[in-house]
């Protein structure tokens, strides 16, 4: 009675993933707002640096070329 | 017992009447019922879906799209039980805090108010009352969910217990249309049938429990037709309403296979020092094609770390696992996102259609965008692998309309607060001064966490059980 596969219940998002992929690239700008968001204390290991990468990568720096 | 609303008699008595057969109605009704309270719950469908109720759910949306408000819920006998998806975990302690970034939204109570009520409310759900996070990076916490199973489908669950009690009535095809009042006070609901019949049923103690869209419309309309005697200080009733946005916040790619499906969250700390709200990551395998483009991309991106990974296995294939990275998280409760009333469409009762104002924030982007990054960290300096954050949260970029959206959780409206220019009920759940009228469900939230709710609903209802029998 109460579990159909009602259309209600099939939007739940209990069900599973969307698998959109986002669009690409990404501003400058938008690199400086997020370096903003997240200082560099919060990406200063006592090993090596956290850096965003252009793509949007959170990487270690040794990541990079 | 369960009876129609034909068969209720002329002059029903009750210690409590219950509007709503919910998680939230149904839990309150029996824990009255077990302690000896004659209680009445006005369920407004009937025994099973039919368009006749459902249609009284109908409303429009303004903002970014949204579920449609009849597609959302469902209006029969248990309510959007019988279409819940089982995800249970409680509230943080962190979500009941005051926050400098958060004025005037916060909770009277705190956590540990409803811990007492933790292992009942998970006793009736279904699952096991533990949830052990563990801290596995600086500010990550990976985090445990329980799934109902089977899922409590409430009318089910209860129905045997309902049926044979005499002192629990739950009336089908039973609308609250309206609140009747004494001197300022609500003493009654109106109740209307399908048939055109009306009565009033008064008790003790009146509880709306019709759910997070439902209460605000009642509530906004009550207080109309009232002339604003039902809430006096009304400046917030409908308005700080709440979803948990649902939607793909970025990708991992990780060296190898995580084990099941995860679930993260960024630890208090991190949501102070970013001055942000509480977020819950879900990492689901994705594997397939993506995997070869998301690998292609981190290797442009990460050219060194390419080189280490081809030394390592001389080939440059994909990674191992690719994940999308998902978020539920915590809305920022605004005054603009609001339940209203649209008077010139009106249901079969002449109760005005609601309409949702919805949208989000530069808050709620910055909370997402935190804890990408923060997961991000963790991930990179465990060498499990290496995350990117959406582009569409780093242009700033329209959130998507082609994603989950969000979890059907419906929250705020009636909050609760401590004062009543800043909440429509007090800490146990009594709207602002009215002596007998008390509200249950999430519309009662003033902040949301990024928890599924019907685990804190069901622990907030055991809570308001036990405040009204102190009452006597």
């Amino acid at each position: 009675m109460t579990d159909r596969a009602s259309p209600a219940a099939a939007a739940r998002p209990d069900a599973g993933p969307a698998s959109e992929a986002p669009p690409r690239g990404i501003a400058r700008r938008d690199l400086m707002r997020l370096a903003a968001l997240a200082p560099a204390a919060a990406f200063a290991p006592p090993t090596e640096r956290i850096l965003l990468s252009p793509g949007g990568w959170v990487l270690l720096e040794s990541d990079l070329g | 017992m369960i009876l129609d609303l034909a068969d209720l008699g002329a002059e029903p008595e009750a210690d409590v009447c219950i509007a709503g057969s919910g998680p939230a109605g149904l839990t309150l009704a029996l824990a009255l019922s077990r302690a000896g309270r004659r209680v009445l719950v006005l369920e407004g469908g009937g025994e099973d879906y039919s368009d006749e109720s459902q249609e009284l759910y109908r409303g429009a949306v303004v903002g970014h799209p949204y579920f449609g408000l009849d597609f959302t819920r469902l209006r029969y006998f248990g309510g959007s039980s019988n279409h819940w998806g089982g995800w249970c975990r409680p509230l943080d302690a962190v979500d009941f805090e005051e926050k400098p970034h958060l004025p005037h939204a916060h909770w009277p109570i705190r956590r540990g108010d409803l811990d007492p009520y933790l292992e009942a409310a998970c006793a009736i759900l279904n699952i096991e009352p533990v949830f052990d996070d563990t801290r596995v990076g600086p500010e990550i916490d990976r985090i445990r969910f329980r799934f109902s199973r089977p899922v409590t489908r409430h009318a089910q669950e209860f129905r045997p217990e309902i049926e044979a009690s005499d002192r629990l009535a739950v009336v089908l095809n039973a609308s609250v249309t309206g609140v009747e009042m004494e001197g300022g006070q609500a003493v009654g609901f109106e109740v209307g049938g399908y048939d055109g019949s009306r009565r009033v049923v008064r008790a003790a103690r009146l509880v709306l429990a019709c759910g997070g869209i439902e209460n605000n419309r009642l509530m906004l309309h009550f207080n109309d037709r009232a002339g604003g005697m039902l809430v006096r200080e009304a400046r917030t009733l409908g308005r700080y309403w709440m979803e948990h946005p649902h939607f793909a916040v970025g990708e991992a790619a990780y060296f190898s296979m995580p084990e099941g499906q995860q679930y993260f969250s960024t630890t208090p700390e991190r949501q102070r020092r970013d001055g942000v709200l509480n977020c819950g990551l879900r990492v689901w395998t994705w594997m397939g094609e993506p995997s070869y483009r998301v690998s292609r991309e981190l290797y442009c991106a990460a050219p060194r770390l390419a080189q280490k990974l081809l030394s390592r296995t001389g080939v440059l294939g994909p990674m191992t696992c690719i994940t999308v990275l998902r978020a539920a998280w915590e809305q920022e409760p605004r005054a603009e996102n609001r339940v209203a009333l649209d008077p010139s469409v009106r249901d079969r009762f002449g109760i005005p259609q609601p309409v949702l104002h919805w949208d989000f924030s530069d808050l709620d982007r910055r909370t997402a965008i935190s804890a990408v990054l923060a997961f991000g960290e963790h991930v990179a300096r465990d060498n499990l692998g290496r995350v990117r954050v959406a582009d569409w949260l780093l242009q700033d970029a329209p959130f998507p309309e082609n994603d989950a959206i969000g979890g059907n959780h419906h929250m705020g409206g009636t909050r609760m607060s401590d004062a009543p220019e800043w909440g429509v009920v007090d800490r146990n759940c009594r709207v602002w001064g009215q002596e007998r009228l008390h509200i249950a469900g999430s519309s009662v939230f003033p902040t949301g966490g990024h928890a599924n709710p019907t685990l804190t609903i069901t622990q907030l209802s055991l809570r308001l059980a036990d405040h009204l029998l102190a009452q006597g």
